[in-house]
Order: structure tokens, then sequence, then C-alpha cells
């Protein structure tokens, strides 16, 4: 691949990272270094490091991850970016049960750029919408009393036309 | 059908929800708030507020009147009112965007919205909403008293500083180090108590606007160096015997008002010095203060219905009216050409050896009459020889208005129209080449 040619010697240094179902990766370090959980992981234990594991990642959601930090490894010039744009768009139109695990593990591995993406993703999916239709893209339970709800029916007649 | 999606978005933990929605407008918080209790806690934690009628996005709510839209605002603020007492649970954004016309009720509304969004923010957090602020373009500090020392993202366009008077508001080189740190800045409204500006050197090379207010009867606001490439018009106020350094190439408009309080240190070759920094403008407008005379200006110009290219028709205002009001209208004349010999030892003898008085008319009236102050009292005397007040009066008006404030402890307004016939303070108004105006 292009990017691997282009990186520089160090990016050949291998780091392994542990699924919370126990399954075993090698990484290249400069991508899992993307994860500042990991870096920091990294830098704390040295070159003494045997596996890094992840308790809250299972190997699913973390394949998931650590594609988009191979692809994210290099600094991006001007000429790749719209390419870059479109790949990230790819990336994240996914279905919503993996959307949810990829944005936590995001969360829990401290990967700004990619819970940016994700979090804007999931606020696509909210604007434009009516409660009614929010209710049902999302799935929200309703755990309002029916006095409850008749209140907030009432006091909120403008959302619900 | 959409009945096999679990309902995971609800289990986000709170941190990623408020990212979420620190992309979308809170309307669509206020809605999901209506979905379950889960969500109802979000929108009373949610740091970030954003309301707006402009957006694009906003297609849903599009038909909200302004009522309704005001109701919902207030109803989801009071919500998040509640939730204050929590501890870090502080606004970090607020933005309220709309179009409607607004009453003075809701006007009013909109102040305690604001107010609430930085209730508790001390000095040190408004501070630290400004630096965390990612782009902000205008910034109105007025009435503050406290201290500031803030960073602000280099998008900011304007910036106005006007902190209580007396109060300590910040250090030199703080000012210094953020107008010449700030490549988009375009306009600088600073007034403040002198001593913090005494020697200040303002270096911007975007800077196109700046206005300089300093306290009026503090000695110390003697230097000052302006060094602003693309500078096209300067406000300045300040002590005549100030020594300011301009370096402004294209500059076009300089609208000047000299305080010549502290008599003996103010000589004509301080005006000469002063005003050859402004020999490249094209539009100068420059009134003076003494002891005596708190503005003076040449109705010749400033008004079209005294318009006259032979003759000056000056317009002052006694600043010690008190004193005065009870002279004779002889004795108010001969103070003023006294006091105006000395301001332009050139153009004006007390003895009218050069420029010669052809008319001179004293107005006295009590304070009580013109309620608003000076700037009322001088739109009142221009009207009472003119019918309509010429287009170019509201620029001596402005000055004025700003000196209301000062003039308030007057008890009454006494103003001397003096005509000349020697047209002496026209080139002062208007000249191009200030090295015109004193050369006989």
């Amino acid at each position: 691949m292009a990017s691997s040619t282009s990186g520089s010697s160090s990016s050949s240094k291998v780091v392994k990272i542990r699924s919370s179902d126990n399954e075993n990766f090698e990484v290249e370090e400069a991508a899992a270094a993307r994860s500042e959980t990991i870096k920091k992981l990294l830098e704390d234990v040295g070159d003494d490091a045997d596996v890094i594991p992840l308790p809250n990642v299972d190997a699913k959601t973390l394949v998931k991850v650590m594609e988009w930090c191979k692809k994210h490894m290099d600094d991006v010039d001007e000429l790749n970016k719209e390419e870059m744009k479109t790949w990230d768009a790819e990336f994240v139109d996914m279905d919503q049960s993996c959307l949810y695990n990829v944005l936590l593990a995001a969360n829990f591995l401290n990967i700004k750029e990619l819970l940016d993406q994700l979090t804007q993703k999931v606020a696509d999916m909210i604007k434009g919408k009516s409660p009614e239709e929010i209710r049902a893209t999302f799935n929200i339970k309703n755990d309002f009393t029916p006095e409850e709800e008749a209140e907030i029916r009432k006091q909120n007649a403008w959302a619900f036309e | 059908m959409n009945t096999m999606i679990e309902d995971r978005i609800s289990e986000l933990p709170d941190a990623v929800i408020y990212q979420i929605f620190s992309f979308l407008l809170t309307i669509y918080l206020v809605q999901m708030s209506l979905l379950s209790k889960r969500w109802r806690w979000i929108l009373a934690s949610i740091p970030f507020i954003s309301w707006s009628v402009y957006k694009n996005d906003f297609t849903f709510f599009k038909k909200l009147k302004k009522r309704e839209f005001l109701r919902i605002v207030s109803n989801s603020l009071r919500c998040r009112n509640l939730h204050m007492q929590v501890p870090d649970s502080s606004i970090t954004s607020f933005m309220f965007l709309m179009d409607y016309d607004l009453t003075s009720k809701d006007r009013r509304r909109l102040d305690d919205w604001l107010s609430f969004a930085v209730q508790e923010s001390d000095a040190k957090s408004l501070q630290h909403l400004i630096s965390g602020c990612p782009v902000i373009e205008d910034l109105d500090l007025r009435g503050l008293s406290t201290y500031l020392d803030f960073d602000v993202s280099k998008s900011l366009k304007n910036l106005t500083i006007q902190p209580e008077s007396g109060s300590a508001s910040f250090t030199k080189q703080w000012l210094e180090s953020l107008v010449s740190g700030l490549p988009l800045f375009e306009k600088f409204n600073c007034s403040v108590n002198s001593a913090k500006l005494h020697n200040v050197s303002i270096h911007s090379n975007s800077l196109k606007s700046l206005f300089i207010r300093s306290d009026l009867r503090h000695p110390d606001f003697t230097k000052v160096s302006i060094r602003t490439p693309n500078l096209i018009r300067l406000d300045l106020l300040c002590l005549l015997q100030s020594v300011v350094s301009i370096e402004a190439p294209i500059m076009l408009e300089a609208y000047l008002l000299l305080n010549c309080y502290y008599p003996g240190k103010a000589s004509y070759d301080n005006v000469m010095q002063f005003l050859s920094n402004f020999s490249g403008v094209k539009k100068l407008e420059c009134g003076f203060r003494s002891p005596l005379l708190s503005v003076y200006a040449d109705m010749s110009v400033t008004c079209k219905e005294y318009y006259n290219p032979n003759q000056s028709m000056l317009e002052l205002v006694f600043a010690p009216a008190e004193e005065w009001i009870s002279c004779s209208d002889t004795e108010i004349f001969d103070a003023t050409m006294k006091e105006l010999a000395k301001l332009f030892p050139n153009e004006i003898s007390a003895d009218q050896s050069k420029a010669k008085i052809l008319k001179y008319h004293v107005i006295k009236t009590p304070r009580k009459a013109l309620c608003a102050g000076y700037c009322e009292a001088l739109r009142i005397t221009n009207c009472t020889g003119a019918k309509k007040v010429g287009r170019g009066s509201h620029s001596l008006i402005t000055i004025l208005g700003s000196e209301s404030k000062f003039a308030a402890t007057e008890k009454y307004n006494l103003v001397i129209h003096l005509r000349f016939k020697m047209s002496v303070f026209h080139q002062i108004r208007y000249s191009c080449t200030l090295k015109a105006i004193y050369v006989k």
C-alpha cells in the first residue's frame, strides 16, 4: 500500500494488542499511537511491552478502529485531503450497532479525530428529524408515566405538530 | 423495521453525548428531552448551548413564532439553571442567533439569558471562556472591573475595551502582545485609564481603525507609539502635550480631540509637533479642550447653513459654566478671545489684530431646560440658527456626546458664537496637508 511505502523506517516497528475477546493483533506502532491511550501505555512500559490488553474493545471493533488508524497514520498532504475525506465518509457509514461500538472504542482509546468524525456522524443522523422520527431512528424507549407524557405533549405541542 | 435496533444512543457516556450535541442546535436536544428521562437529564446538564433561527439545518422548526421560540429557549434555560449547583457544570459555550424584531421586553429577556450564561463567571472563568472560544470575531468588553489577562482566538477582528473608570484593568505588556498577535485584527476601541497606556506601543499590520480614549484629567498619558501600516482611521482623545508617534502611511481620516489642560505644558510647538503626524491625512477633524473652552468647532464647516469659505463661525462651549453664567457677555467674550489667543497665537490675538471678529453671540440656558445634557444643548443651539442641522455637524455632536458625562456636573449651558472675518479654522478641519495651515 502507498501509505506503508511512504512511511519512515520507524513505522515498521510493530506492537501487539489484545481485544476483550482475547484476539491478538499486530499493528504498526505509528498507527497504534494514534490512540492517546495506547501511546501512553507504550511510553509507560517502554520496549518491554509484550501484549497490550484492551479489555473494553472486542475484536470486530478493534479491526475497524485499527483500519482507521492505519489510514490516518501519516500526515495527509493537500493533494490527498479530498481522497481522505471520501474515505472517512465511507468509513463512518456503518450500521448503528457497529457505529456505537467504534464510538465507545474511540472514546476509550482516546482518538480525538475519530471521535470527532463519529460524533459528527451521529449528529447528522439527528439533524432535521422530528421527535417521533428520532424516537424511531434510535428506538428510544418512553419511560415517562402516562400523566407525565400527557403533560409533556401539552407543554410542547410545537414539537409534535 | 427499526424494531431490531437496540437503544444504544441513550447508553453512551455523557461526555460523548455532549460532544454529539456540540454539533447540533439545542432545539434538537429539547426535542429529544421529550422522549425519555435520560434525555431530560442531558438537556439539563449540557455545557453547549446553541440557539438559532438562521441556520440552514433549522428547517423543521422554521415556522416557530417569536413568542414560541423565546418561550422554548426560556424553558430550556430554566431547566439548565437548576443544574448550575452541580459542581463543574458550567456552560462552556453559548450561542444565540435570531432575526426577530425585538421589543424592549424581549431585550431584557435576552440580557437575562446572557448574564445567566456567564453568571458563575468570575474574572478567571470569563477569561477562560474567552480564551476557550475557538472563533471570536467581535469582542466587546465594557463596564468590566476585573483584571484582564486572556488569550483570544486569532480570528478576532474587532475589540472594544472600556473598563469601569478607575478600575485596574490590564498590563501594558499584555495589551501590546495581544494587539500584535492578531493577524486579522481590524478595529480596536480602547478607552482606559491613561496610566495603563503610558508609553504603550500599538503595532499591528492588519489594523484599520483605531480609537483611543484616555482619561481626560490624567496627566500621565504622554507617550504612545502607533505603528499600523494599514490604518485608515484614527480617533484619538488625549492631552495636547502627549508625544504621539504614528506610522500609518495610508491613513485617510483622523479625528482628534486634544486636551489643553495643565496649562504651561502645552505650547504652539506641541500642537505643531502633534499635528505633523497627520500631514498625509485626507480628512482631519480636530477639536481642542482648554480649561475654559471645553470644545470648539467651526460651524461654517460643520453646519451647511453657516457655510462660508471666507469666514469662520466658531461655536464654543464653556466648561466651567457656573463661574461664568453671571458675567456679562463682554466679559465672556474677552475671556474667550484670551483663551483662543493662547491656543492659536499665530491666528488669533486678544486685541483682534490678527483674525477680526465680525459678530459674537452668547447663549445662556439653564441646564434644567435641556435635560439630556451637552449633546442636546448643542443640537438645539444649532437649530436656532439653522432649520436643518447640517450633515457635517454630526462629527461635532459625536465629540460632544462623548463628553456629556464629563459636563454633567454643570448646571448651565453657556455657548458662545463668534464670527470671524478670516477663515482661520477652515484649514484645521479641512485641509489636506497640515503644512498649509500655519503658513500665513
